[in-house]
């Protein structure tokens, strides 16, 4: 009995140490998130003002301007890049998981994206300086590569929203559900695309090599798409796969076509869990600086033109924070306020629609 | 037998990917037309496997082969080139468990009709009305329309999914094991409306349980690895079977 009482108590013992020991990491961590978190506010606030929002840098040295060009420059590039990156992104991973499933090549391109979410950011800005910015203005075989990467892009976003009108107009109001025509209808698509890209690498090709010059607004854009794509395609692929079987069969057993189980059931099933995986890509790119320093670098012009060197709000604080002025120390500390806030408010949203979905 | 044979399978054989060894074995039965057939049998018997030839669901895996025929009013449908589509809204399927889509009990039950591009919404609701009730699920249903069919009992979807397979006007439905995820109140229900409903269709019911099958069907296949032991008059198949296989599985001597 006595030897059990002990047992009993070493036991007690050895518990309150483990949970002493979690609840101290856990509040190490909780500190230094509400540290930074506290001073980034407390720094921040004192540089907010309305000028930050409508005003354009001043010279060096002289206090005063503010930082619009950076807000619209960071938005212009999210924007774009959120563009290119959530259509791609989401339709891969619509392949991978349906079109795809189960075929080694769906398996490679989910090893591959595993590996491009964690490759480093400064990685990805420099292989698109290396394709989107030095070579572009000369002709030369990256120039070429460069635009004909561009062009490809576009027309495969052409291609699906071409791909969607015309299975919704032939399928849908005429239809036509024979295997054969349906083939044929992809075969037509698929040719309007490659054309279409074709048309557009011919079009592109002078104006591009003509009007920009190094470093530029589409290579940011690009270079944050290029992020994005492997974060929504992995959370596409996971939402889909969540989806039971069954549901598709029941879809199947209707008399639907694929693309119609996909369309009307899959991705309506999927959609809270994909938005959520969007949203949270969309705020990890916001706050990428790496990627941005040799794409769209730095312009201390307000400008929306994607053509030239574009401010960024990163960029800018990274910038103004390693300057000399004061004043520009101030900028810096509001800038970084304000893209926290927005992050936080921007994961906060996505939380609580998760939140929502799953409630019940 | 005057009834007139709705399906009519014929030396059909059925290999799953990779297998060597057919998962069913020279099956011939006739379908009558707006009768209930059940399908009885021991697990891996191959029954659920016969039942998902009838509207080829086996073709959403590759690699699936099959061989003999499969007659739908004469035409056999494992032809190569024989329309899937068409052969889905002929052959209506309900599953072992409820799948109601994500989205509202109308859109539910409408799905199938606005694949087949009805879009006059008065015609979309009077479809909807009917299957619904059809499935008896009209009154408990008719004041939330719109409400996602999540909300709904497992019996209530499993009657949803019933509308929403009848809407199409389907001329066979191939039940899966239908009720073995219900309640007993649930099941009677579904079985009441699997009786009913053969007046308008034809239906294959698969089923582990024997007194349901008894209940409601007109005619009984048992089948035990993947080979058709005996086909015949429900009555005979539990009274006074031919076979001494069938005669030790339907007393629950094995199984």
């Amino acid at each position: 009995m006595r030897y059990q009482e002990r047992y009993i108590k070493r036991r007690k013992i050895v518990s309150f140490i483990a949970l002493s020991l979690s609840t101290a990491a856990a509040l190490l961590g909780l500190f230094w998130l509400g540290f930074i978190l506290f001073d980034v506010l407390r720094h921040g606030i004192s540089g907010l003002n309305l000028e930050l929002f409508t005003e354009d840098p001043a010279p060096p040295g002289i206090p005063g301007g503010g930082l619009r060009n950076a807000f619209v420059g960071q938005l212009e590039i999210v924007f774009f890049a959120v563009i290119i990156g959530v259509p791609v992104g989401m339709l891969a991973g619509i392949f991978i998981a349906e079109y795809a499933r189960g075929t080694k090549f769906s398996k490679t391109v989910s090893i591959l994206s595993d590996i491009m979410v964690s490759v480093p950011s400064i990685v990805v800005g420099t292989f698109i300086y290396a394709i989107l910015v030095k070579p572009i203005g000369h002709i030369n075989i990256g120039g070429v590569l460069a635009v004909a990467f561009l062009s490809a892009i576009l027309s495969f976003i052409f291609g699906s929203i071409l791909n969607f009108f015309i299975t919704n107009m032939f399928l849908k109001i005429i239809k036509i559900s024979s295997e054969k025509t349906v083939k044929l209808l992809n075969l037509t698509t698929t040719t309007i695309t490659v054309l279409f890209g074709i048309f557009l690498f011919i079009f592109l090709l002078p104006k591009l090599v003509d009007k920009i010059q190094g470093f530029n607004g589409w290579a940011g854009a690009a270079a944050l798409a290029f992020i994005m794509i492997p974060v929504v395609l992995r959370t596409t692929e996971d939402m889909l796969s969540l989806v039971p079987w069954s549901l598709r069969e029941a879809a199947f057993a209707l008399g639907a076509t694929y693309y119609n189980v996909i369309k009307d059931v899959v991705i309506r099933a999927a959609m809270t869990g994909i938005f959520t995986g969007i949203i949270l890509a969309i705020s990890r790119v916001a706050g990428e600086t790496a990627p941005l320093l040799f794409t769209s670098f730095n312009n201390s012009y307000f400008t929306t033109n994607m053509n030239e060197p574009i401010s960024s709000l990163t960029v800018t604080i990274f910038v103004y924070a390693t300057g000399p002025y004061e004043d520009w120390h101030t900028k810096a500390w509001a800038a970084s306020f304000v893209i926290t806030f927005f992050i936080l408010f921007v994961t906060i949203i996505a939380r609580y629609i998760i939140h929502m979905k799953y409630r019940g | 037998m005057t009834e007139k044979e709705k399906i009519k399978v014929k030396n059909f054989y059925f290999w799953y990917a990779g297998s060597k060894d057919p998962a069913l074995k020279n099956i011939n039965i006739p379908v009558y037309e707006k009768k209930v057939t059940a399908l009885i049998g021991p697990s891996g018997c191959g029954k659920t496997t016969l039942l998902r030839s009838f509207n080829r669901m086996h073709d959403l895996y590759p690699g699936n082969k099959y061989k003999g025929e499969i007659l739908l009013d004469g035409e056999n449908i494992l032809k190569d080139d024989y329309d899937l589509i068409k052969l889905r809204s002929k052959v209506g399927m309900v599953f072992q468990k409820p799948t109601p889509f994500p989205m509202s009990i109308f859109d539910n039950v409408a799905y199938g009709l606005k694949l087949r591009g009805i879009k006059d919404r008065k015609v979309l609701e009077e479809k909807v009305e009917k299957a619904l009730r059809q499935a008896a699920l009209w009154d408990e249903v008719k004041d939330r329309l719109k409400d996602s069919a999540s909300g709904l009992s497992g019996g209530q979807q499993q009657r949803l999914v019933i509308a929403r397979a009848l809407a199409v006007e389907p001329e066979v439905l191939l039940f899966d094991e239908p009720t073995s995820a219900l309640d007993p109140i649930s099941t009677s229900k579904i079985e009441e409306l699997v009786v009913s409903l053969k007046e308008t269709v034809t239906i294959i019911i698969v089923t582990h349980n024997m007194q349901q099958a008894a209940r409601v069907s007109d005619y009984t296949a048992f089948m035990y690895l993947g080979e058709l032991i005996e086909f015949d008059k429900t009555d005979i198949i539990f009274t006074a079977p031919k076979e001494k296989l069938t005669e030790d599985y339907v007393s629950g001597r094995f199984g």
